[in-house]
């Protein structure tokens, strides 16, 4: 169906030239009909009038004009009229004339004098001839009145006409009378006619001749020349993978060869294009891959198990991390340091991507091996500190929270290096806890931090959790999520949450506040990694 | 978005910060300070109109500040806004800074 309306197309193309080369050939004949009618008549009319003048000049020069008004006044004829109306009857029949006379134009019709004509009677001297038809009576009374010689091509009673019309002077220089000689001009049409068929018949030919000339030259420059460029279009979007631009056999050295290096330009291109781009597009799925691989990775490395400890019924303990990106600098981490004791982590690395992921990475490891050789949280953070400051020349830093529960006691000893404020659950409400100083990790060198303010530094801070409180920690993407105009979801909206979630038990509170955040940022997207975590102490059997 | 102009001022450059210092303004912004660092002895930051400042933005202000210390000369913060301050109170580097 295809191949069908692509040829059907190609042949419209030669059809509708064909079409104009006949229309034009159709206006040319009716042009060359037109003129040649006009030229012909104009020749005819000036030979005839040459023809006519001819003779009738020959009956004014022969005949005496004093004669001719002695004619009209005695109404007699003599010899000499006699003599000129014989001459008169041979120019007739010699030269084909259809009427010779000589008359005297009055106001009306014709007073004869002498009349010759072609196969009848000539008409007696003072007959009277009625103007009729398209006779140029007013031409005739002209020549008699001024005596200037007239000229006249008519059509009458069915005949092509010419009457050349001279005066007849007598001896004083008066117009007797004038001479009057028509001649039939039947051969303008036929003439015509011969011509018309003769341009007809060559103009045929030349069209027989050029049209299939016309139709090759088509063929062979165009329409040959369109179907490889058709093809050569197909093949440069057929297939993407091969080796060389397509190369087109077109050498018309007119403008369809120019078209053909502009496609053949136009391929390299597109090939060069499709060849980076399909690198670029190979390189982005590996990132990609890679990426999702990273993320994978960093999931794992966070605890996921829930229950995390169900063996240990004196607390709960819940954490959750969403990247903005793949991966992100957020984290968290907790582990039992020994029977006794639970340690947590909630941390933010500036930045975000695969770098602050592997800064997080590093930070994570160094704060559960510190904190496993139970080392007081402010020492831990300190020692973690000198450790990530060394060879850190992207200057990356960390908000740490680091907090270790005792679970026989509900002791909860933290320290936090430039992290979020602490949550706490106590006698059914939550309230936000003071900081006590500590810039993030890996901001400021050991000896830096010797040179700045004490509070600079990270302090132990202790409080005493009943069997019921509960602490809740995250990072700024919690308090820095936001609606799209930029407004944040901010630290007292958050306490607002927390207030109203209708439990403290980190399992049903987590998800109660994350919701709160979606609620509030309206389908904002995601901007920053949001981190959190919560534990709940249930007492254990030495304080219950 | 951030708007950073230059007040120059003899060995003294403020820079005016204009919008927002987060992830994706901070490399320009780093670099205009850093710039700022290399030519002037002291440098200001004007933050009246400094409406956030985000982990990345910290670091950039940080790695300025460090620049300036090496070379022996200060660089302060002005007109902190509220938002930022509370940002650089939570996070320790209000302790840092030079804040005037």
């Amino acid at each position: 169906m295809v191949k069908k309306g692509k040829s059907a197309k190609r042949n419209q193309i030669a059809m509708v030239t064909m079409i104009r080369l006949i229309l034009l050939a159709v206006g040319l004949i009716v042009d060359i009909s037109i003129s040649t009618r006009y030229v012909l008549q104009r020749e005819f009319t000036e030979t005839f009038a040459d023809f006519s003048f001819s003779y009738a000049r020959m009956v004014a020069d022969k005949i005496d004009g004093d004669a001719v008004e002695r004619y009209i006044e005695s109404g007699e004829t003599d010899a000499y009229y006699d003599d000129v109306q014989l001459t008169m009857q041979g120019m007739v029949d010699h030269a084909e004339l259809r009427y010779l006379y000589v008359v005297v134009p009055e106001e009306t019709g014709l007073v004869y004098v002498w009349d010759a004509q072609m196969n009848h009677a000539p008409r007696p001297l003072l007959d009277k001839w009625e103007y009729s038809g398209n006779y140029p009576s007013e031409g005739a009374k002209l020549a008699y009145q001024t005596g200037q010689e007239q000229f006249y091509a008519y059509h009458y009673k069915g005949m092509d006409i010419a009457t050349a019309i001279t005066p007849v002077f007598d001896s004083d220089g008066r117009v007797a009378a004038i001479v009057e000689a028509d001649i039939l001009m039947p051969r303008i049409h036929t003439a015509t006619r011969d011509v018309l068929t003769s341009v007809l018949f060559y103009v045929a030919l030349i069209l027989l001749v050029t049209i299939p000339m016309f139709y090759y030259f088509t063929r062979k420059r165009i329409l040959v020349p369109l179907e490889k460029l058709s093809k050569a279009a197909t093949g440069m979007v057929g297939y993407l993978d091969k080796e060389e631009a397509i190369s087109i056999d077109i050498h018309t050295g007119d403008e369809i060869e120019q078209v053909a290096r502009d496609f053949e330009e136009m391929d390299r291109k597109l090939l060069a294009y499709v060849r980076e781009n399909s690198s670029i597009t190979a390189e982005n799925e590996r990132i990609e891959t890679e990426l999702n691989m990273a993320a994978a990775i960093q999931a794992n490395m966070l605890p996921r198990a829930y229950p995390a400890f169900p063996n240990r019924p004196e607390f709960e303990i819940c954490a959750m991390m969403e990247p903005a990106k793949e991966v992100g600098g957020d984290f968290y981490d907790y582990f039992m340091v020994d029977e006794d004791h639970l340690a947590m982590v909630v941390a933010d690395t500036s930045g975000k991507g695969v770098p602050a992921a592997l800064f997080s990475m590093i930070a994570k490891t160094l704060l559960k091996m510190c904190t496993q050789t139970r080392l007081s949280p402010e020492r831990v953070l300190a020692e973690v500190n000198a450790s990530l400051c060394e060879n850190n020349e992207e200057e990356m830093f960390v908000t740490v929270w680091l907090g270790v529960l005792e679970i026989s006691t509900g002791e909860l000893t933290y320290a936090d290096a430039g992290h979020e404020r602490l949550l706490l659950y106590q006698n059914g409400a939550w309230r936000i806890l003071p900081k006590a100083g500590g810039i993030a990790l890996a901001a400021l060198t050991p000896e830096e931090l010797e040179l700045v303010d004490d509070a600079a530094k990270s302090h132990n801070q202790t409080i005493q959790l009943n069997p019921g409180d509960a602490v809740f920690q995250y990072t700024d993407g919690v308090t820095e999520a936001a609606m799209t105009d930029r407004t944040l979801f901010g630290e007292d909206r958050l306490l607002e949450a927390a207030n109203s979630a209708p439990s403290a038990k980190p399992e049903e509170f987590l998800p109660y506040i994350r919701a709160q955040i979606d609620a509030f940022v309206q389908g904002a997207p995601q901007t920053d990694d949001i981190t959190m975590l919560g534990v709940q102490f249930n007492g254990s059997e030495n304080n219950t | 978005m951030l708007n950073i102009d230059l007040v120059k001022q003899g060995n003294e450059g403020e820079l005016m910060l204009v919008g927002e210092l987060d992830v994706n303004t901070a490399p320009g912004a780093e670099t205009i300070m850093l710039d700022a660092v290399n030519r002037f002895d002291r440098v200001i930051l004007n933050m009246e109109r400094l409406t956030y400042v985000s982990s990345a933005g910290l670091r950039a202000m940080k790695r300025a500040n460090i620049n300036m210390r090496r070379k022996g000369g200060t660089l302060a913060l002005k007109n902190v806004s509220k938002p930022v301050m509370e940002v650089l109170e939570l996070t320790g580097f209000a302790v840092v800074f030079k804040i005037i």
